[in-house]
């Protein structure tokens, strides 16, 4: 059979497959450019860690931080229209190795969360982590509540030993598990939603 | 150590999963319900199934990369397979297109269906309500707090202490507390014994307090009761604030909660319905996805375990094309496929059989033909086979060998091509053919003519062939030159005749020469003169012809008996030089010689040799000639290397009737001579292994050429 012939089957079946391949890509290129341009604004509303320290007190390390949350219109208006908020706080201390990963010594979770009553007009805000609950009048109020993180115990310090040295890391992490479920793919992609700080880092000191 | 791998059937892998499609699946569709456990895994799960199709959609990609090399390679079975998978994903994706289209439709026109204006307005105006009853309440409590103020406006802090619990009473509230202007508790009645502390007020109750003198507000307090938060300012000497709870009635809290609950969950899921649109969009998307990617990754598996045979039977049909007949599939299945494969793998073997035995049979025909032809070549006889147009079809090497021709180059041409390059063949080919044509059954005859080395006797047997239905189909001659057998027999019956004549003949001439010279002797003197003359004469003649008698008896008897012959290697030229000088003595004849530089020598009877060269120079010169060219020269004939003589003479030449028995005994022209001279030159000759004949094509006189063996 002479290579130059083409039967139309088989002009048939490549078109086929081109069209198949074409279509995947323009699929994988839309996706991929949407996410990017996605991540490429997610700082605006990001969560930031204005300041943090970790100070002993009575022999016991506590946390001092002070946070800023610059709440998106989207979340914003979430929040009016009934849906709680939710932010978890991962605290960690982390001894060094010089060979081995960072051995993780303590961990604690703060976990707060915001919502709106409409009905009687006010935010309040939960606190997972100690049960405690507190009620304001207005947002930034309720936000604010958060914002200052005053002396967080963490550990004891004749629990750690001297020789080592170790290192404080926490973030500002939100919670798009709590949000409603039809809610939470769009908050993948969408930057008003990405609310969560960067990882702060520091070292304990001595 | 040996371990096997353990395949698994196709079935259960597609039924694995499909089942693993359809719990994740089933998982995800379970988590988009808030109420369910897997609702915080939601994310997870739909990461997981798109990380599916992601999968499921590269093994397709595989798929049809493969299948596109193999479209491009025009592998066999690549189209059909093309065919079939374009066929099931059309039927696949078009009816679920349709529901999937449908479906979304009546997803999306469902969920718009749950909001409209009048739920909208219904659900604020309940809000409304709600909260227009609560400011009611609240009002109501603010004006009865204020008034019980006004009470304790001019009380002394001791007399508070007691009367605060009163107060409460009277106003039933949960909780009554005054507040010195620092905030300060001064005096505390709470209908819970239990509470050691009051409830403290927020700072921005303080703050509104301090700028409105009063304060009123729902707060959810401890364990969530709703109450009823009052504040106001106690003009009292130092201002002093008291902060009054009063709880709201159970079934009007229930009732304001439950419609707190159902307007924000509508607010909610107002807000929510682009979000639930799309959320449940994605998961059907993503369920019809996954469904039909795994359904086109299985059918492209099915489809190739399906076209397999196939695609095996198009390859051995191609091997079996090319020759290859051992060419056996393996049978995969035992469904029409599989009996397909069986019945081509048991032609293939019987092909493979049939073309053993006709290689058996060829070989053996072959065997056969070389047997045959080994045998033709190698046999004396000359054979030659034509077809039914008188073709020649084969000639062994003796025909070559007989005829002086290379017939084997005429194979395929007919007799009558032959005439052209070979002229002194035509009579005998001309007689061959006629008895070719005519002869019906076996026939025989004897031909003679003038080959290249003289005159040839052959003896040809000839047959018409048959096929087995009776149909002529050819011919076949077998021809063997018996010009020595005849010359041989003729030569013993000459000898046998030259004996006896020898004998019976010689005996009486002695007695008659010895009678006529008594009669002579015993009469001479009787007689007169006249008849004494006369007796004399004739007992002379007597005498004389005796004598001559005598001499052919002789010169017959010499030619008949076997000639005694002392070989040796002697050189030719030699002699021809020794021989040539005696005559150039004697005649006027000129001799022109011509003798080959590398002359190889020849075993021969120099004195038999000496007769030969005076016989053909002495038949020469009575055949009145002035001139003999003799050329010498070495010849390469089949056997080996001969030394070849030639002798032209320019005299009276041989005629045309003589040319066939020239070497005959008693053939002369001359009226003195035996007529042996050139017999016994042929007798010598070929005692010497030799042969001698005329050389036709010399019309200038006579042509002899000589050829004989060398050492």
């Amino acid at each position: 059979m002479p290579g130059s012939l083409r039967t139309p089957e088989l002009s048939y079946q490549n078109c086929f497959v081109k069209l198949a391949f074409s279509i995947g890509q323009i699929f994988i290129l839309c996706g991929c450019s949407f996410f990017a341009i996605a991540v490429s604004n997610a700082d605006e509303f990001q969560t930031v860690i204005k300041q943090a320290e970790v100070k002993l007190l009575d022999d016991i390390y506590v946390l001092h931080a002070e946070l800023d949350f610059p709440l998106s219109p989207a979340s914003k208006e979430a929040l009016l229209k009934g849906i709680a908020l939710s932010w978890s706080i991962p605290v960690s201390i982390k001894q060094q190795r010089n060979l081995l990963w960072d051995k993780e010594v303590f961990s604690l979770n703060l976990h707060y969360q915001i919502r709106y009553y409409a009905l009687l007009n006010i935010y309040r805000v939960k606190a997972e982590h100690n049960k405690q609950v507190s009620n304001f009048a207005s947002l930034a109020a309720a936000l604010n509540s958060i914002a200052n993180l005053q002396a967080i115990p963490l550990l004891k310090k004749n629990r750690l030993s001297t020789e080592n040295d170790y290192t404080v890391e926490f973030k500002v992490a939100f919670d798009r598990d709590d949000l409603p479920i039809p809610l939470r793919p769009m908050t993948y992609f969408d930057s008003q939603w990405f609310l969560s700080s960067e990882w702060f880092v520091c070292s304990l000191p001595k | 150590m040996f371990s096997p791998k353990i395949k698994l059937p196709l079935g259960l892998l597609v039924v694995l999963l499909f089942a693993l499609i359809l719990i994740s699946l089933q998982l995800m569709s379970t988590a988009t319900q808030e109420s369910s456990e897997l609702s915080a895994m939601y994310s997870w799960l739909l990461l997981i199934n798109a990380l599916g199709s992601v999968v499921l959609l590269a093994l397709i990609g595989a798929n049809i990369y493969s299948l596109t090399q193999q479209l491009k390679k025009r592998e066999a079975g690549s189209l059909l397979t093309t065919r079939m998978i374009s066929l099931f994903v059309l039927l696949a994706l078009s009816p679920a297109g349709i529901v999937f289209y449908f479906s979304m439709q009546f997803l999306h026109q469902g969920i718009d269906s749950w909001f409209n204006v009048e739920i909208d307005r219904a659900m604020e105006d309940a809000l409304e309500l709600s909260q227009a009853s609560l400011d009611q309440r609240m009002n109501a409590r603010l004006k009865q707090t204020q008034q019980f103020a006004k009470t304790l406006e001019n009380e002394e802090p001791s007399a508070i202490t007691l009367d605060i619990e009163q107060i409460r009473d009277a106003a039933e509230a949960s909780e009554m507390t005054l507040f010195s202007k620092q905030g300060g508790i001064i005096a505390s009645s709470s209908l819970n014994p239990g509470d050691i502390l009051p409830y403290l007020p927020d700072e921005h109750v303080w703050l509104s307090v301090r700028q409105h003198q009063n304060y009123v507000a729902l707060d959810p307090v401890r364990d969530d009761a709703l109450m009823i938060q009052v504040m106001v300012t106690v003009n009292a000497k130092d201002t002093q604030y008291l902060q009054a709870l009063y709880p709201v009635p159970v079934r009007i809290a229930d009732l304001a909660d439950s419609i707190e609950f159902a307007f924000l969950r509508y607010q909610e899921m107002n807000f929510l319905r682009n979000s639930l649109k799309m959320s449940f969009s994605l998961t059907l998307s993503l369920i019809l996805l996954v469904s039909l990617l795994a359904a086109i990754w299985v059918a492209f598996v099915i489809i190739r375990n399906i076209i397999a045979p196939v695609k095996d039977l198009v390859k051995g049909t191609r091997a079996v094309a090319s020759g290859q007949y051992e060419q056996q599939l393996p049978v995969t299945s035992h469904d029409d496929l599989g009996f397909l494969v069986e019945s081509f793998n048991e032609m293939t073997r019987r092909i493979a059989k049939a073309r053993d035995e006709a290689k058996f049979a060829s070989f053996e025909v072959e065997n056969q033909r070389a047997y045959l032809e080994t045998i033709l070549a190698n046999v004396i006889a000359g054979v030659i086979s034509f077809d039914n147009s008188f073709t020649i079809r084969t000639a062994n090497q003796a025909a070559y060998r007989i005829l002086h021709i290379p017939v084997v180059r005429f194979v395929g041409h007919r007799l009558s091509d032959l005439y052209t390059d070979y002229l002194e063949l035509t009579e005998l080919l001309q007689a061959i053919q006629t008895l070719l044509e005519q002869a019906d059954d076996i026939w025989q005859k004897r031909v003679a003519f003038l080959g290249p080395n003289g005159r040839q006797e052959l003896l040809c047997r000839g047959t018409p062939l048959f096929s087995q239905e009776g149909v002529r189909i050819g011919a076949v001659i077998v021809f063997d030159d018996v010009t020595d057998l005849i010359q041989a027999q003729k030569n013993a019956a000459w000898g046998e005749v030259a004996r006896r004549l020898a004998h019976e003949i010689k005996n009486p001439l002695t007695p008659i020469q010895l009678s006529a010279e008594r009669l002579q002797h015993k009469l001479a003197d009787q007689l007169d003169e006249k008849s004494a003359d006369v007796l004399q004469r004739s007992t002379r003649t007597i005498v004389q012809q005796v004598e001559a008698m005598k001499r052919m008896v002789d010169d017959f008897s010499e030619y008949a008996k076997p000639s005694k012959k002392h070989l040796q290697h002697i050189h030719i030229a030699d002699l021809i030089h020794e021989i040539l000088q005696l005559y150039m003595l004697q005649s006027p004849i000129v001799f022109n010689t011509s003798i080959a530089a590398d002359l190889p020598d020849v075993n021969a009877d120099p004195v038999s040799i000496r007769q030969v060269l005076h016989n053909i120079i002495k038949n020469a010169l009575e055949a009145e000639c002035t001139k003999i060219d003799i050329t010498i020269k070495p010849i390469q004939r089949n056997e080996g290397i001969f030394v070849e003589l030639a002798f032209y003479d320019d005299g009276l030449g041989l005629q045309e009737g003589q040319l066939e028995q020239v070497f005959e005994p008693y053939v002369t022209t001359k009226a003195k001579g035996t007529g042996l001279g050139l017999a016994i030159v042929k007798k010598i000759i070929e005692e010497h292994g030799g042969v001698i004949w005329i050389d036709t094509s010399h019309t200038q006189g006579a042509g002899f050429i000589i050829q004989l063996p060398t050492v």
